[in-house]
């Protein structure tokens, strides 16, 4: 039932994770394409200057925060959840499921563009500048906390809240927890943990409004 | 537990819920004898979904406890519901999902003792429905049929149907209906299900519920409820009185010269009654469950205008 469940999810992902990557992949394809003037990271030096790494990244910053709304707001308005959360299975497997899902496509969405733009500046010949593999660490490290931002998004879609803004709180309060980390990066062990503790606290909230909010 | 809970394939003691300040469901007491077809009457808003939802542990009632098959709502365990079959109001199912995928989606869920592919597949090929065709272009019909044949694979031991005829027209009704009778009905299933189309309940229902602003107010045979209920018309030459209240009386209004009450019961004190305020004649009707229905739920009403007009020459 763990694969059932982990296939419609990754099925109902799937067209947000293609755009979101496509997306990423226009914006790092742009300079080289014709009619597109933007110069992007065309005469920089990758992970550097941090210009083309970071605008991949916000892109998928906000595909996370579209996988953590569609897999709660879309499931509460086309009433499936009625339907799925009747299915002989503990309501808490079912979320965990739905988050292990949406963390995984977070995390790939995030990092394949990453990964790839890292494995193009490694190839010699691709650009004049010198490059080290040591020099990606930042971008890792906010794809680490990126996970945060999804779970925020999952939070305000699942919480019930009587008007708009209260109900983006949680994941209002993500955001500003991942910059708040930022602020830890002389640190890269206090950062780690104290990425792990907000996501423990976002995961043990997430259960228990699952478990006790009205699904109607 | 005692002997008695255990024939009681749903207890409800006391399910409260208020969504803010407004109390939806009002300490429902109520049990459904296994075996039993129970039908859920109420206007929109009179509380049946809210109900519902609650035993199925979609909602969490404010006070109050119940049990389906032995066990309480609050701990279903996932053996216990795969023993229950839920028809959300307006058949909800993944759009994105052809039917074959539906069937397969919803038989990961479940033992393989304990589905019955071939009887789903005879349900849909009865409805005529392609296993191919896709959830989201299927008609609303369409779907409350792959619903149900979806719910009825796993040979569940008590059904609860919420509204499951809603949003359908009526030849589509009919025939779901019918499916759906000669399909779930079987010794010793329990059928729970909510509407507010009475014709639906009557055919089908051997117990029926009425919620009025979430408060049971009827629960008993239907038979019973269409045999004890009257319209009773009182005619008047010259103003029309109000009848006093008394215990039976469930509703009453005045009709130009007349005034017709409904009466749970009519009797000595009624008849009593209707004299002493001078009434000239007294007819008595029966109703149908509909009327019945009607007259139950509608609540207090201004009285209807005479028409007066002066007849032309045409």
């Amino acid at each position: 039932m763990l694969k059932t469940l982990a296939w419609k999810e990754s099925r109902e992902l799937l067209p947000l994770a293609v755009l979101a990557l496509v997306a990423q992949g226009l914006f790092f394809a742009a300079p080289w394409l014709p009619l597109v003037r933007w110069s992007g990271d065309r005469g920089t030096i990758p992970f550097v200057n941090q210009s083309a790494a970071t605008q991949l990244l916000y892109l998928a910053g906000i595909a996370a925060i579209a996988a953590g709304l569609w897999q709660t707001l879309w499931e509460s308005g086309r009433g499936t959840f009625q339907f799925l959360l009747h299915r002989p299975v503990e309501r808490s497997r079912v979320f965990t499921v739905k988050l292990a899902v949406g963390m995984a496509a977070t995390l790939l969405v995030a990092g394949l563009p990453i990964l790839i733009y890292a494995l193009w500046a490694a190839l010699p010949g691709t650009h004049a500048s010198p490059f080290f593999w040591s020099m990606t660490t930042w971008a890792w490290l906010i794809w680490f906390r990126l996970p945060i931002v999804y779970l925020g998004a999952f939070l305000s879609g699942l919480r019930p809240g009587r008007w708009f803004g209260s109900r983006a709180l949680p994941l209002a309060a993500a955001v500003l927890v991942v910059l708040f980390i930022f602020a830890l990066e002389q640190w890269p062990l206090a950062s780690l943990v104290a990425t792990l503790a907000v996501e423990a606290c976002f995961l043990s909230v997430i259960y228990r409004v699952a478990a006790t909010r009205d699904y109607s | 537990m005692s002997g008695d809970n255990r024939s009681d394939a749903i207890k409800i003691d006391g399910l409260t819920k208020h969504y803010g300040s407004r109390r939806v469901v009002d300490s429902i007491k109520l049990r459904v004898p296994a075996g039993c077809v129970y039908g859920l009457l109420g206007r929109n808003g009179a509380g049946k979904s809210t109900l519902i939802k609650m035993l199925l542990g979609m909602v969490q009632p404010d006070v109050g406890r119940a049990t389906l098959l032995d066990e309480d709502i609050t701990q279903l365990r996932p053996q216990t519901r795969s023993r229950i079959a839920y028809l959300a109001e307006g058949h909800p199912l993944y759009r994105w999902m052809t039917v074959a995928g539906a069937v397969r989606f919803t038989q990961g869920f479940y033992e393989r003792e304990a589905w019955h592919e071939g009887f789903l597949g005879s349900i849909l090929d009865h409805f005529g429905i392609s296993p191919k065709a896709k959830i989201g272009r299927l008609s609303n019909g369409e779907r409350a049929q792959v619903s149900l044949a979806l719910a009825l694979a796993s040979d569940p031991q008590l059904l609860i149907l919420d509204d499951p005829t809603l949003g359908l027209d009526t030849v589509v009704r009919r025939d779901f209906l019918e499916s759906m009778i000669h399909l779930i009905q079987r010794s010793g299933r329990t059928i729970l299900f909510s509407s507010h189309i009475l014709g639906d309940v009557e055919r089908v229902a051997d117990r029926i519920g009425i919620m009025v602003d979430g408060v049971m107010r009827i629960d008993c045979p239907t038979d019973h409820f269409k045999t004890q209920l009257r319209r009773v018309v009182l005619d008047f030459t010259g103003s029309v009185p109000r009848f006093p209240d008394c215990a039976g009386l469930v509703s009453q209004r005045q009709i130009g010269g007349k005034l017709e009450l409904v009466v749970v019961g009519y009797g000595e004190e009624h008849a009593a009654l209707a004299e002493s305020l001078g009434a000239e004649s007294v007819e008595m009707m029966e109703l149908n469950l509909e009327d019945a229905f009607i007259a139950y739920t509608r609540g207090e009403t201004r009285p209807l205008p005479s028409l007066e007009w002066e007849p032309v020459g045409c």
